[in-house]
């Protein structure tokens, strides 16, 4: 009786622990499946997603090993370096120290979904409507996670799906293999449309195109090592893959080939336009020239830039006439609080929108206006002055204003302060910047309350005084810019501040982009040229700050934003280096 | 904005008409030369370099200043593939084979289109030429296409009609507009003349080996250079005429006028050659990536050490020479050190390079000003009174007077009515205003207690009515002064004002009807208030 209680005890216990711990241990789903093919499409599940996270997880550290080589190369030693890098990854021989290798880890997942695929197919066709629909739900979140996922692939997979069961089952059945190559290859086979959509003749059409991009992409993949560093010199197999590529270019519609690219997500690759555009016409074709590709290659891989470029930024459609007159009520206003005599800090306080302050800049906004705005600056310099002179009684202070160019309608703040000598030295943006909002805190507005400097348009110092030598402390401009975002878009700024410090800091990226000759918009990632064209809208008067805040919405908020500077600086970074390299190689034209 | 100093349209039409034609009158004398009879010792007989010639000199003169510029970008910025001067007009091939026009009388690019492919879309152009009537482009599907000359004047947003269209067999990589006929040629050596006319192919030539850059028409003679060395064909037939073992080394270093051949070797120095016999005339020291232009008087050549010197275009002599690397400029982080690029009109020449633009006496020799450049350039072109750089970040930097201020904003555009309703307030608000004195008129919205702007005689509030009714307009005034307060409607009818035979009312109400009014507030026959005066509607 007693050995009974025990092994009563010990299967309960094991019950309670089953019941506890497989519910957690493996994930939800395939209730439509015997129950025995349920659990084990389950663990395989399990499994396959543990594997994709370890996939992803290690292309990721891949991405990063590229684009720390990327940044350090300084010669060509180091650019053989990042090509080594490259056709490791190409080969799927790289490992992260002494781990997996990205052969392995993607084998491991691949196999674990074939796996699931051998026991859900058989399945499939007698899936009721609910089933193959969380099924089809489920299958297509996994595959956007692969990594090198192919959007257009997947866009097109949920445009079949929406056709009808058929077609939902016949993705479904494309999906499973996971592999971005096999989904593209069974979504659009080489044979002509499927049954699933051959009635359909848009959907015929698109799946032309997905052919085509599937042959661009297996085309670009092929050459991806040498077309990663263009500064290298090419051997002949890698001009001929080069042009082969470019060949399965032309035959994909010019607004797509921009895709390429952005779907084929070899880390380093959107290097190569950027780096072809910041070449001389003569130098581009020494450039083909001397890597036996033909002009027409060069074309169509410059071609190959970000879809912002192939396209006209669209500006949001809000330029209602609400919108633009703002700044004109927002004038009146002005006008209105002049006459009942505010003044000094007060009347800053009322340049708040970027579009009114530059209105003020224009020609004909009225001089008295203009007069008083200038004088209240000026007062505020005074008070800076004493501010300081109260901080370090020593030394004397001067504290000057310039009118910044540009869109924003920022006052750059710069002050000095002299030595015993009597020389004068300039004080950092940093310290500036802190007098400033000591200065500023002492103020209260009669609406809003607190007073910022970034909302009324006012900055310590400007980009231009950021330090030229990229040896030194400030490194590149970009990396500075990223530093100067990171301060200041901690401050809760209002949608219209936000606006005007995004223009000012893409302004200041521009110039660094300008004075290396490469077009900013081949080095800006296409969600921030976006964002940029709205805040530049908003800046201008034409869209409103509900429209900035829905464009920031989109592009992932501020920690979004912040990661798209990083990559513009990257991409402005390594294309000026591959520049360098290229330049020093002394290549003739 | 149209700026205001632009003329009006069809003027500038008939303007532009008049320098184009100008200029390709001056031009297209060619063959024999333009003999100009200047002023000066020098001048008294030159022979300018025709339209066919590839010598850097135009036939306007370029900015007196280079202080006043303007940026203008092309949409979405991509980067420029081919510039072309058409007149005071540029056609601009970008990175993507679109192309666009750049208006020098709207000051800013507007979209260029021509025939559309098989999918609706417009063709991708890998190369354009101009001559003095048409444009042409090569397409990457091989089609050659011929054009009218654009207006200027708008936007071609549709598909513009070609006069020709023809396939030479090949993709042209290269087009080029000789007298009378078209240049095609591709990379791999083949070549193509085409009748400007009608596209007729006339020649067809398969050099055999690639070409390594765009050929040059010098007279009747077409230079190509292959990587073996130069070929030289002659036009319109094809027959080769002679090659040399001699490779120019730099491709901007081909240069031709009239019948002389220039180029770069690899050591450096620039040759001038008969371009019919291939016959080596005289030679000039120079440095690797030195640019070149001439204007039929002087060659000028630019090192890339920032020097700059001018050589008799008979024999070669140095005529002056400015020092090399004396104000060589330091380079921040970033800074692209780049090859410098020369424009020549007939007293100027324009040099730009990593230390900025210079504008020099081009017979004197004497440096007139310089102005910082911000980045590469990769080209200068010069139109009439302007100077246009071509920037390597995609932008174009125009120098000259007329450089439009783009950025400025309008602030009472956005809200001033249509120009008849404001000539209808204008004239009605004459009688309130002192007397012989001209109407001036500020627009704003109206805000409660708005006050006239300080500097207008006359402010203008736009004023919304959402509702129908009775509204009460009143002026609130800080001192003792009153002023007038006048209701216009839609149409600008003015439909009350507080001024009576006994004065100005403080107050007065009106019966408005929803939509847009506008209430004129001012001083009254010139009287100014001594304290301000304020608006409110109830």
């Amino acid at each position: 009786m007693k050995a009974l209680t025990r092994t009563c005890r010990v299967l309960l216990a094991a019950g309670v622990f089953f019941l506890s711990s497989v519910p957690r241990a493996l994930p939800e789903g395939f209730d439509y499946l015997p129950v025995k093919e349920a659990q084990r499409a389950r663990q395989i599940q399990a499994k396959l997603d543990a594997s994709l996270e370890t996939w992803i997880a290690l292309e990721r550290r891949y991405e990063g090993e590229v684009q720390t080589a990327r940044l350090s190369v300084s010669g060509i030693e180091d650019s053989k370096k990042v090509r080594v890098i490259l056709e490791a990854g190409k080969s799927g021989a790289w490992t992260a120290g002494t781990g997996l290798s990205l052969a392995r880890a993607r084998g491991d997942a691949l196999e674990q979904a074939r796996l699931l695929a051998s026991v859900l197919e058989p399945r499939l066709d007698r899936l009721g409507r609910e089933a193959l629909a969380d099924l089809y739900r489920e299958s297509l979140g996994r595959a956007r996670r692969v990594p090198g996922s192919v959007s257009d692939y997947l866009d097109f997979a949920e445009k079949v799906a929406a056709v009808d069961g058929a077609g939902q089952r016949y993705v479904v059945r494309a999906l499973l293999p996971l592999a971005p190559e096999s989904v593209g290859l069974r979504l659009a086979p080489d044979d002509g449309p499927p049954a699933a959509y051959a009635g359909s003749p848009e959907l015929s059409e698109e799946a032309v195109r997905i052919r085509r991009l599937r042959k661009a992409l297996e085309e670009c993949r092929r050459a991806a090592p040498a077309l990663g560093v263009p500064e290298l010199p090419w051997s002949q197999a890698d001009s001929e893959a080069a042009e082969s590529f470019a060949r399965a270019l032309s035959l994909l519609e010019p607004e797509f080939r921009a895709h390429v690219f952005e779907s084929a997500k070899i880390p380093g690759l959107r290097l190569l336009p950027a780096f072809l555009a910041g070449l001389s016409p003569e130098e581009r074709e020494g450039w083909a020239r001397n890597r036996n590709v033909s002009l027409r290659a060069v074309d169509l891989l410059l071609g190959c830039a970000s879809a912002s470029l192939t396209s006209a930024l669209e500006v949001p459609e809000t330029a209602s006439a609400q919108a633009t007159v703002s700044a004109v009520i927002a004038l009146s206003e002005l006008e209105r609080d002049l006459a009942k005599g505010t003044s000094g800090i007060a009347l800053l306080a009322r340049l708040k929108d970027p579009a009114l302050r530059r209105l003020l800049r224009s020609e004909s906004a009225p001089p008295s206006v203009r007069k008083a705005v200038s004088e209240a600056r000026n007062r505020l310099a005074e008070g800076l002055e004493t501010d300081l002179s109260r901080i370090s009684p020593i030394a004397r202070h001067r504290v000057e204003l310039e009118e910044v160019p540009g869109l924003a309608g920022y006052t750059a703040i710069h002050a000095f302060s002299s030595s015993l000598e009597g020389t004068w030295s300039p004080l950092t943006p940093e310290s500036v910047q802190s007098t400033l909002d000591r200065f500023l805190s002492g103020f209260r507005a009669p609406i809003g309350g607190f007073v910022s400097a970034l909302e009324i348009g006012l900055i310590a110092g400007s980009a231009s005084s950021v330090p030229e030598d990229p040896s030194s402390q400030g490194g590149f401009v970009p990396r500075k810019i990223i530093a100067q975002h990171l301060a200041l878009s901690a401050e809760a700024l209002s949608p219209s501040a936000y606006a005007a410090l995004c223009v000012y800091l893409l302004e200041a990226f521009r110039e660094s982009a300008r004075s290396a000759g490469v077009p900013p918009a081949f080095l800006t990632p296409p969600a921030l040229a976006g964002l940029a064209a709205t805040c530049e809208a908003r800046c201008r008067g034409v869209v409103e700050d509900s429209q900035v805040a829905l464009s920031l919405e989109q592009a992932g908020g501020r920690d979004g934003l912040l990661g798209l500077w990083e990559e513009a600086a990257f991409n402005l970074e390594s294309t000026i280096r591959a520049l360098d390299v290229h330049a020093d190689r002394k290549e003739s034209p | 904005m149209k700026p205001a100093f632009l003329l009006p349209r069809s003027v500038a039409a008939v303007v532009r008409s008049i320098l184009v034609a100008s200029a390709v009158l001056s031009l297209s004398c060619g063959g024999a030369g333009n003999r100009i009879s200047g002023v000066g010792e020098a001048e008294a007989s030159v022979e300018r370099p025709g339209a066919a010639d590839s010598s850097g000199w135009y036939p306007y003169p370029g900015p007196v200043r280079l202080d006043e510029r303007s940026d203008v970008a092309l949409e979405a910025g991509p980067g420029f593939s081919d510039v072309l001067s058409i007149g005071p007009d540029l056609l601009v091939r970008d990175s993507f084979g679109r192309l666009s026009l750049y208006s020098a009388e709207l000051g800013r690019f507007l979209p260029w289109r021509g025939p559309d492919t098989e999918r609706g879309t417009a063709a991708i152009v890998v190369a354009i030429a101009a001559d003095s009537a048409r444009i042409y482009v090569s397409q990457e599907d091989g089609f050659v296409h011929a054009f009218p000359a654009p207006s200027g004047s708008g936007p071609e947003t549709e598909p513009v009609k070609p006069l020709w269209s023809v396939h030479p067999g090949m993709v042209s990589d290269w087009i080029l507009a000789v007298p009378e006929r078209l240049v095609c040629a591709a990379s791999d050596g083949k070549i193509a003349v085409l009748s400007a006319s009608e596209g007729t192919v006339q020649a067809f030539r398969d050099l055999g080996l690639p070409l390594v850059g765009k050929p040059v028409a010098a007279g009747s003679v077409l230079a190509a250079a292959r990587s073996v060395g130069l070929a030289a064909l002659g036009l319109p037939d094809l027959e080769f005429l002679w090659s040399g073992d001699r490779a120019p080394s730099n491709l901007p270093v081909l240069r031709t006028v009239r019948n002389l051949l220039a180029f770069q070797d690899h050591e450096g120095i620039l040759r001038m050659l008969d371009a019919r016999t291939g016959t080596e005339l005289y030679s000039i020291s120079g440095v690797q990536g030195s640019a070149l232009a001439c204007d039929g008087e002087r060659w000028y050549v630019a090192g890339p050490d920032d020097s700059l010197g001018a050589f008799g275009f008979s024999d070669g002599t140095p005529v002056w020479t400015a020092g090399a690397a004396a104000e060589r400029v330091s380079l921040g982080a970033g800074m692209t050190r780049y090859l410098p690029r020369l424009a020549v009109d007939s007293e100027r020449v324009y040099v730009v390079h990593s230390g900025g633009l210079e504008s020099w006496n081009s017979r004197t020799g004497e440096l007139i000003e310089r102005s910082k450049v911000p980045g590469p350039v990769d080209g200068l072109f010069i139109a009439p009174g302007r100077l246009f750089c071509r920037m390597r970040d995609g932008t174009l930097r125009a120098y000259g007077p007329e450089s439009t201020q783009a950025d400025l904003l309008d602030p009472q555009g956005a809200i001033r009515p249509d120009p008849a309703v404001i000539q209808r307030i204008l004239s009605q608000l004459e009688r309130y205003a002192e007397p012989q004195t001209a109407v001036r008129l500020a627009w704003r919205v109206y805000v409660p207690e708005a006050v006239p702007s300080p500097d207008n005689r006359f402010t203008v509030f736009r004023y919304e009515v959402g509702e129908a009714g009775k509204k009460t307009f009143s002026l609130r005034p800080d001192g003792q002064d009153r002023m007038l307060v006048a209701v216009f409607d839609a149409t600008g009818e003015e439909r009350h004002a507080n001024v009576g035979e006994l004065g100005v009312d403080a107050s007065f109400e009106y019966w408005t009807e929803a939509g847009t009014w506008y209430v004129a507030v001012g001083n009254l026959r010139g009287q100014v208030p001594e304290a301000p005066v304020f608006l409110d509607i109830r």
